[in-house]
């Protein structure tokens, strides 16, 4: 890597942070215009991406962000007073300093910042440094203390304190594919592993054996290093939102609060930023289909502001992040009726939270009276659906008219390694991801028992739906054998499975065991394998498909 | 033996750049402050021969954690690293015991020279 391009990776990712960094502080400061605090850091922001894009010999950023910068110089030094019209040009000079940014990183020539430019200028010279107009007579009485409380102003008391401790001990930055590129190896290794452990055997000599166990066993530790080292808090990402949020109030007439916890939780890089355009459509469809007008707010009853809260926090393998509205909710007898008339929910089936989302994300569903520009639903939730369970994760859907409506996505910690239960069915090896799995047991065929059309298993005195995997592989493999192949004698192999809050049952032909699977690609065809999400090397070397339970 | 330096600057990639100026003309990088606090407490611990120091930073700025350094040690060899438009800040840095200046975007030559002058 030539010296150049180290620099610019640096600088793509430095100015990054500060962008969202940036955007976080200037919701904070439309909401609070006499918050010192957000104006330092978005000063600070500026001045550093100005400074970095100074010395990458990037002009058309460093131009943009000077102009900004002397705009915020003049409120700094309250020559001027914060309101809502210096916000929106802050707010869209920061947007178009973003796409120049990263258009310069990406090598593409950057949008002409000119007229962006004309309209900082311009503001710093209309009404002029006149601005906290008081009475002639006051304004240097006033003027003065003012002065000097810039003068004495301190700086922000460690206002990201994670920042700072981080900084303190010494980090590099590490472009996310050569951890991906080290993850790949250690799969490999992990391969190896298992056949050195096979060959060791047949030698029958101890030390040997001793040997590929502790080989074993550092590998095993070298992966949990690397996976540890893909973790990044969230707020990296969730620090765009407030104003994902703001402008699409704005844009929609809607009175919002919004709210962020757990913004400290660490999540897969690659997890993160998958999930990053997925938060954005349930956002912004919180904000259009959610909460509803101020007028229609008051005249149910309710505050006018409305109220959505993003929340993201660990629970035992899975992490949780839900957005919650307050808004008037989604009528589930009319999504119920509608998916009846299309026949895609049988006539008397109830639908579970998650049934009723994967409804509603069916391309082309929607009970919206009218589709807006912002967020058609029906399309957009189709996107969020597959990008989910992209990554071995559900969504399910909670809502109730009136009182508002939840989207919960549970999502595995990381995606470069998977704890899966590995199972065989019609002679394939399958893995299904033990964040699914509650347990494996047996049955006799005939404790199988049919009720409705569909068969059911009796598990700790629960009724389980039992899906036969045997049937449904060779359907889909076309060969149209009935499921009764595999295990020729009366024994039911069954996994019990909880997904997104439903509990389901599969059989298979037998089971191989838990083992932690690398993974080596999730992009698979969408609908290649329809109740698969993904494949993985097994240490023997042969592939593995994933089953993807929340298909089932 | 080599001369240390002490590098204070908020954004890592101008710390990278400054420190592979520095090490490349045979100067050894002691440490790396992101702060002025932290760069006060670095100074105390490393006394480096020479600082690079940033005006604009979280957690005290340049100028106040000069003044510090400065109270602290008034042989302090201090080399301000500012952004253009700070002339005013320079100013005051160089009344607060700072030695020299140089502007963003950096030229290698000009911040060796900088520093050569610095230390004799």
């Amino acid at each position: 890597m030539s010296q150049q391009e180290k620099y610019a990776g640096l600088f793509a990712a430095e100015a990054r942070e500060h962008l969202a960094e940036m955007s976080r502080a200037l919701v904070a400061l439309e909401s609070e215009p006499n918050n010192r605090d957000s104006l330092d850091a978005i000063f600070r922001s500026v001045h550093t991406i100005k400074g970095m894009a100074a010395a990458m010999g990037y002009e058309v950023a460093t131009h943009l962000a000077h102009n900004i910068e002397s705009v915020l110089d003049e409120l700094r030094l309250e020559k001027r007073t914060v309101d809502s019209a210096v916000v929106d040009i802050l707010l869209q000079s920061s947007d178009q300093l973003e796409e120049v940014v990263v258009a310069t990183v990406e090598g593409r020539e950057p949008p002409d910042p000119a007229a962006m430019v004309e309209q900082l200028v311009l503001w710093r010279i209309s009404e002029g440094a006149a601005a906290p107009t008081a009475p002639a007579g006051e304004t240097s009485a006033a003027d003065k203390p003012a002065r000097k409380k810039v003068a004495d102003s301190k700086p922000a008391a460690s206002r990201r304190p994670e920042r700072s401790a981080a900084r303190s001990d010494s980090r590099v930055r590490v472009d996310i594919r050569r951890l991906d590129a080290l993850m790949n190896l250690i799969g490999e290794l992990a391969i190896v592993r298992g056949q050195l452990r096979a060959l060791a055997a047949e030698t029958g000599m101890e030390a040997m054996q001793d040997a590929v166990e502790r080989a074993g066993g550092l590998i095993g530790e070298m992966q949990v290093q690397v996976v540890e080292s893909r973790m990044v808090p969230v707020w990296q990402i969730f620090d765009r939102f407030p104003r994902v949020v703001r402008d699409a109030a704005r844009t929609l007439g809607k009175e919002i609060e919004f709210d962020v916890a757990g913004k400290n939780l660490e999540l897969d890089r690659t997890l993160l930023d998958a999930i990053s355009d997925p938060l954005v459509h349930l956002l912004r469809n919180a904000v259009d289909h959610g909460i509803e007008s101020p007028e229609k707010r008051k005249q149910a009853g309710k505050p006018p502001t409305g109220h959505i809260a993003l929340s993201a926090r660990r629970e035992k393998s899975r992490v949780i992040v839900e957005v919650r509205d307050d808004g008037r909710g989604i009528d589930r007898n009319k999504v119920i009726a509608k998916a009846r008339d299309a026949g895609i929910l049988e006539r008397d089936a109830e639908p579970s939270a998650q049934e009723l989302f994967r409804i509603m994300a069916r391309p082309g569903f929607s009970t919206a009276a009218k589709i807006t520009e912002l967020s058609g639903r029906g399309v957009g939730m189709d996107v969020v659906h597959n990008a989910i369970r992209g990554l071995g994760g559900a969504v399910e859907l909670v809502t109730e008219i009136g009182v508002g409506t939840t989207f919960r996505m549970e999502l595995p910690l990381t995606l470069a390694i998977l704890r899966a239960l590995v199972v065989k069915v019609n002679g394939q090896v399958y893995a299904v991801p033990a964040t699914f799995t509650r347990e494996s047991f047996e049955v006799h065929e005939s404790e199988v028992q049919e009720v409705h059309g569909r068969e059911w298993v009796d598990w700790h005195d629960h009724l389980l739906p039992l899906t036969r995997l045997q049937k449904m592989f060779a359907a889909d493999s076309g060969n149209g054998s009935n499921g009764s192949n595999g295990s020729a004698e009366d024994t039911v192999h069954v996994v019990a499975l909880e997904f997104g809050g439903s509990r389901l049952a599969v059989s298979v032909d037998g089971y191989v065991g838990e083992e932690e699977i690398v993974v080596k690609a999730f992009n698979m065809p969408l609908g290649a394998v329809p109740v698969c999400s993904g494949a993985t090397v097994r240490p023997d070397g042969r592939p593995a498909l994933v089953l993807d339970v929340g298909s089932l | 033996m080599s001369r240390t330096v002490l590098i204070v600057d908020d954004a890592i990639f101008m710390r990278t750049m400054i420190a592979d100026i520095l090490k490349g003309a045979g100067f050894e990088v002691v440490g790396e402050a992101s702060s002025g606090v932290e760069a006060i407490q670095l100074y105390r611990d490393l006394k480096p021969d020479l600082v690079t120091m940033d005006i604009v930073m979280p957690d005290m700025g340049g100028i106040d954690a000069v003044k510090a350094i400065v109270g602290e040690d008034p042989d302090a060899k201090i080399l301000m690293c500012s952004a253009m438009g700070q002339q005013g800040l320079v100013v005051e840095a160089i009344q607060a015991g700072a030695r020299d200046f140089v502007v963003k975007p950096f030229q290698p030559s000009r911040v060796l020279e900088a520093v050569q002058r610095l230390l004799g």
